[in-house]
């Protein structure tokens, strides 16, 4: 032995030092950002903080719709049949394919399942198809019998035991029973903190599991599969919302027992008084498409995020999934707007989620909240509407016959709605249980009449308003012609069939005489009264409401030789349609001296009509017309406030149904600020007999004195 | 048998080589401290009553008898080899391997701890013979008495250890003065049996070494499994960066993802916790206590002591190289203590008499030669 040899392994001993100094360093210095990174995806999680959706309130601060705190209980079947000894009985005979499999049967028959998983031996396992297969089935048996942190006993006996599990491993299948009782007086002690029936929690989960049978069998191959097996096992399948306290109390002190069971905090949408439902609307959870789209896109970033040196198109598809994201990142646990205003405004009255990110041991328990961002509760959102104008106007529609109608009570100058009416209507927690029936209603009653009627009505007598606007700005006539009507003109009845004599354009609106309007129209020509329909009255034309509506219809040309077409059209007939609500808004017109106002849904005190105004004398011969129509005339019998002043209107609908009534109305007569707008589908009678005491006693329950007297 | 050894050592106190004593000890107080951060005030305890335990063979091995040693090298390896078999026998099924035997007040003994410095004693006698190293019969007799206990540690299974044998035979052939082409041969031969060691090995081992091979682009479900250990290791290492997460404070330990975290990965613990800074500080302190044992055995001039000094050496150093090499992933997953670090009393008790030995040959290396 020479002393050259100790020097040689010196020398070795040096460079096996260098080796390991050289690894370390690769690991800790040069790749440290990669697994630093691995080591932060490992043990943090990000846990979702329910937001609060956004108030609706009227216009006086009055709340139509806001979010309350509640707490959903979720259910997640992967860790269940992980962790619960039913459901990893269940799964054991699932995977050998021994007979009946589902919770149900393990459930009335525990011991007969116990004693055929301890039988379970070594060739059993062999005979399972697949590596991965034979691995369940070692972790299930493990599962069951209590063996944590001894895989590799299992996988040793597995490979080279013989004898039968439960022989191998010393378990009775007393332990195996005690152990699942144990689990299910947990599960029936949730089940008594739910107030549900005994067994009900089990055939809800069953339900759950055949489910996700069933959509996997669908899919065809194998990683395929078992990703769709993956995503729907993992995925929260909510089993009540609004919990009660007991259950959330119930699952703080005995989560551990429940493993797939969890209460999260959730949000659900109070709509207090009930009014305007149409308008304001309702949420509902987004479809399961766009949850699923997101829920792709978030996987796909998250599991892009992980790449260390992503290729160029890794990173564009990256930045695409992100890009989709922003814009329809719904969560299943969320409400999305999807009528009315809760729609319209989706953007400001969504909030954004919090979250805390979780440091989680190796067990999956919470061992530190790293990171939390408060969530950020949606906007509110104030509304146009005056709660008791709405209300009271709900109720004043009661009384029509036939019970089917609209009222529309608008501010004439802003454009501001303070009430949207229809019957028949709905009430949105209505919406989950009920909404089947309400869509075949054949009185259409998710139809909102003011704006979005199911058959858009025409507006009748009360066009004449537009017919005699347009003759006088037109230079057709002025206000010192007269007519002698006879009842009929051309074939076309008058509405009173011995004629009204002599008649100047004023005493025309107060008796609503067709004749007058019939020449007039003719006088003025189709293109041009439709035209001047359109653009100074905006019928037929969207109102600039915020939320969906219909427009109806107004041709704009007439044949040559139709010259009934264009009488009937000078009296709001047959060849036009108008919502109640552009009804409303021609009146506010009228109210502005010709400057038109766009309808809204939104305070706005502060929002002006434009357009060019009307001639004095123009203004002279509509507001004389409609306070005499109140007065004297047509809406003489409907008891309405003295300074109202007004415009009837019946149309024919053929087909043989009854005549729709109208009754439009501007207050104060001198100044008008308000218009008040009443539409009766069908009624029969007149729009004086039947629309107008609906305004009548809107205006006599004394809602809207207040609102008047401030704008005097 | 002590009594000489005891007179030695009060006499010649001052050749003793103590800085081999310092360094273990830095090495020991290094492993409380890691052993805390890892299973915690407990498992430090726990460990340092180990220590304290082990220091009585310490004392042991420091005043033996060296003539006696010698006389009873075979007497001791085979002592160790009946502990092998009682073990594969009555011995206590723990994790995945039969390695242990119960013995009274709860401690276990780990025969295959001791094995390996009664295998250094035996090759010791064997090639310490004059002249016999450069034969091909103690060569031979070397590979034989090696083979018999590497084979009965690898059934049970515990690879690691198993493969530590045969390393440290080679090393000590050739400081003994074993010919260059009788050591080609024996790494020829060691290379052929490869296939046949594979073929021996259980599916989870063989699946762990080829998770390795591929362990850049393990899948999720290998990360869980078969990568488990490997993966966990690795993200604890690389995460350590240049100056470590503090002590107590690396996520991967104190979470508990790291497994064996207090024997076989500890290096992991703190590679983790105090950074490259610490772990090549660790290793250099290894290396230099592997180092020093070295310079000792240079310094004896009795063929039997210095062998015993050199095998000595090199069971550290085999054990120094595969656990952090698996710690680091440069070596496949196999359990292995780091000796004096790691948490366990058999090794400690092992490596601390191994320890006691060399500074009996240091102590009195020009005087017995005299009196043997």
């Amino acid at each position: 032995m020479d002393r050259g040899r100790l020097s040689a392994l010196a020398v070795l001993l040096l460079a096996s030092v260098g080796v390991l100094w050289g690894r370390l360093f690769q690991l800790q210095v040069v790749e440290h950002d990669k697994w630093a990174l691995q080591s932060r995806l490992a043990r943090t999680s990000e846990v979702l903080v329910p937001y609060r959706r956004g108030a609706l309130t009227d216009r006086h601060g009055v709340v139509l719709a806001e979010d309350e705190d509640t707490h959903d209980i979720l259910f997640e079947y992967r860790a269940f049949r992980r962790g619960h000894p039913l459901g990893q009985l269940a799964h054991i005979a699932a995977l050998v394919g021994a007979g009946e499999h589902g919770l149900l049967h393990v459930w009335s028959d525990p011991d007969l399942y116990v004693a055929e998983a301890l039988a379970m031996t070594p060739q059993h396992l062999a005979a399972l198809p697949t590596s991965r297969l034979r691995g369940d089935a070692r972790f299930y048996l493990g599962r069951i019998a209590g063996l944590s942190g001894r895989a590799a006993e299992l996988q040793i006996w597995s490979t080279e035991g013989a004898a039968p599990f439960g022989k191998a491993f010393d378990v009775s299948p007393a332990d195996v029973r005690a152990r699942l009782d144990a689990a299910l007086g947990a599960v029936a002690g949730l089940e008594a903190a739910l107030a549900w029936p005994r067994g009900r929690l089990l055939t809800e989960i069953e339900r759950r599991r055949r489910l996700i049978e069933a959509q996997v069998a669908q899919v065809e191959g194998g990683p395929e599969q078992r990703r769709r097996r993956r995503d729907l096992e993992m995925r929260g399948h909510t089993l009540e919302r609004r919990a009660p306290y007991t259950a959330v109390h119930h699952l703080s002190l005995q989560g551990l027992d429940l493993p797939g069971f969890s209460a999260q905090p959730a949000t659900e949408r109070r709509y207090p008084g009930s009014v305007a439902a149409h308008v304001v609307g309702w949420v509902r959870r987004p479809e399961e498409d766009r949850i699923a789209a997101a829920d792709a896109d978030r996987r796909l970033v998250s599991m892009l995020n992980r790449v260390v040196d992503p290729t160029p198109t890794q990173e564009e598809d990256l930045a695409a999934a992100r890009e989709r994201l922003l814009a329809v990142d719904y969560r299943r646990s969320e409400n999305m707007g999807y009528t009315g205003i809760e729609a319209a405004f989706e953007e400001q009255l969504r909030g954004r989620y919090g979250w805390r990110s979780v440091e989680r041991d190796r067990h999956g328990r919470a061992a530190q909240v790293l990171a939390f961002e408060e969530p950020q509760p949606g906007g509110t959102v104030a509304t146009s509407l005056d709660a008791q104008v709405q209300a009271a106007a709900e109720d004043a529609l009661g009384g029509l016959p036939g019970g089917r109608g609209a009222l529309v009570v608008m501010d004439a100058r802003t454009g501001e709605c303070l009430a949207l009416a229809t019957v028949p209507t709905y009430r949105q927690a209505e919406i989950a249980s009920r909404y089947t029936a309400l869509a075949a209603d054949p009185g259409h009653p998710l139809h909102h009449r003011s704006f979005r009627p199911w058959r858009p009505p025409a507006p009748g007598s009360t066009f004449k308003l537009v017919t005699a606007a347009a003759a006088l700005e037109l230079d057709v006539t002025s206000a010192s012609e007269t007519w002698r009507c006879k009842g009929s003109l051309n074939g076309l009845r008058c509405n009173r069939a011995w004629g009204h004599g002599q008649v100047d354009l004023v005493t025309a609106i107060e008796h609503s005489c067709n004749v007058v309007f019939y020449d007039l129209a003719q006088r003025v020509g189709y293109e041009r009264l439709a035209a001047f329909a359109r653009e100074r009255f905006g019928v037929a034309e969207p109102t600039g409401i915020e939320i969906p509506e219909v427009t109806g219809d107004l041709r704009a040309y007439a044949r040559a030789f139709d010259t009934r077409s264009v009488m009937r059209l000078g009296i709001g007939q047959a060849v036009i349609e108008a919502t109640p609500l552009q009804v409303a808004r021609l009146a506010a017109v009228i109210a502005n001296g010709g400057l038109i106002p766009s309808a809204t849904l939104l305070a706005a005190p502060d929002a002006v009509p434009s357009g060019v105004p009307f001639s004095a004398d123009t203004m002279e011969v509509l507001r004389l017309g409609m306070a005499r129509s109140v007065d004297s005339g047509t809406a003489s019998s409907a008891a309405l406030p003295p300074e109202t002043a007004g415009k009837t209107g019946t149309a024919e609908v053929g087909g043989g149904r009854a005549d729709d009534t109208w009754f439009v109305g501007l207050l104060p007569r001198d100044d008008p600020r308000l218009v008040i707008c009443v539409y009766g589908q069908e009624t029969g009678g007149g729009g004086g007999s039947v629309a107008a005491p609906v305004a009548a006693r809107l205006l006599a329950t004394g809602v809207l004195d207040g609102w008047l007297e401030a704008r005097r | 048998m002590f009594k000489r050894g005891w007179e030695d050592l009060r006499r010649y106190w001052w050749d003793g080589d103590w800085q081999v004593v310092l360094v273990a000890a830095g090495l020991v107080a290094c492993g409380l401290v890691f052993i805390q951060s890892a299973g915690g005030p407990a498992a430090a305890q726990s460990q340092a009553l180990r220590v304290a335990l082990s220091l009585p063979c310490f004392l042991g091995a420091l005043l033996v008898s060296q003539r006696w040693v010698r006389e009873n090298a075979f007497l001791l390896f085979a002592l160790a080899l009946v502990g092998l078999l009682i073990a594969a026998s009555v011995g206590r099924t723990t994790n995945e391997a039969r390695r242990w035997i119960d013995i009274a007040g709860g401690f276990k003994l780990q025969p295959s701890e001791f094995v390996k410095f009664g295998l250094v004693l035996a090759l010791a006698r064997i090639l310490s013979r004059r002249r016999h190293a450069r034969t091909v019969e103690s060569v031979v007799q070397a590979v034989l008495i090696t083979a018999l206990p590497a084979v009965m540690v690898a059934l049970q299974p515990d690879l690691g250890t198993a493969l530590v044998l045969p390393a440290v035979c080679m090393g000590l052939c050739f400081a003994a003065g074993a010919r260059m082409p009788h050591l080609g041969v024996l790494a020829l031969v060691g290379l052929m049996l490869m296939p046949v060691l594979w073929m021996g090995m259980r599916p989870f081992q063989k699946q762990r070494v080829q998770t390795w091979m591929h362990q850049g682009q393990m899948d999720r479900q290998e990360r869980l499994s078969t990568g488990y250990h490997l993966h966990n290791a690795l993200v604890a290492v690389g995460s350590g960066g240049w100056g470590g997460a503090g002590l107590g404070d690396g996520p991967q330990n104190r979470l508990g993802y790291l497994p064996e975290r207090e024997s076989d990965f500890i290096f992991a613990v703190a590679a983790e916790e105090t950074g490259f800074v610490g772990g090549a500080a660790l290793i250099g302190l290894y290396a230099t206590l592997v180092g020093l044992i070295l310079g000792v055995a240079s310094r004896v001039r009795d063929r039997f002591l210095r062998l015993t000094v050199v095998g000595v050496a090199l069971v550290f150093w085999t054990h120094m190289f595969f656990n952090i090499g698996v710690a680091t992933g440069l070596l496949p997953t196999t359990g292995i203590v780091l000796p004096l670090v790691s948490f366990g009393g058999s090794s400690t008790l092992a490596a601390m008499a191994a320890l006691g030995w060399v500074l009996n040959v240091g102590l009195r290396r020009e005087h017995q030669l005299a009196r043997s």
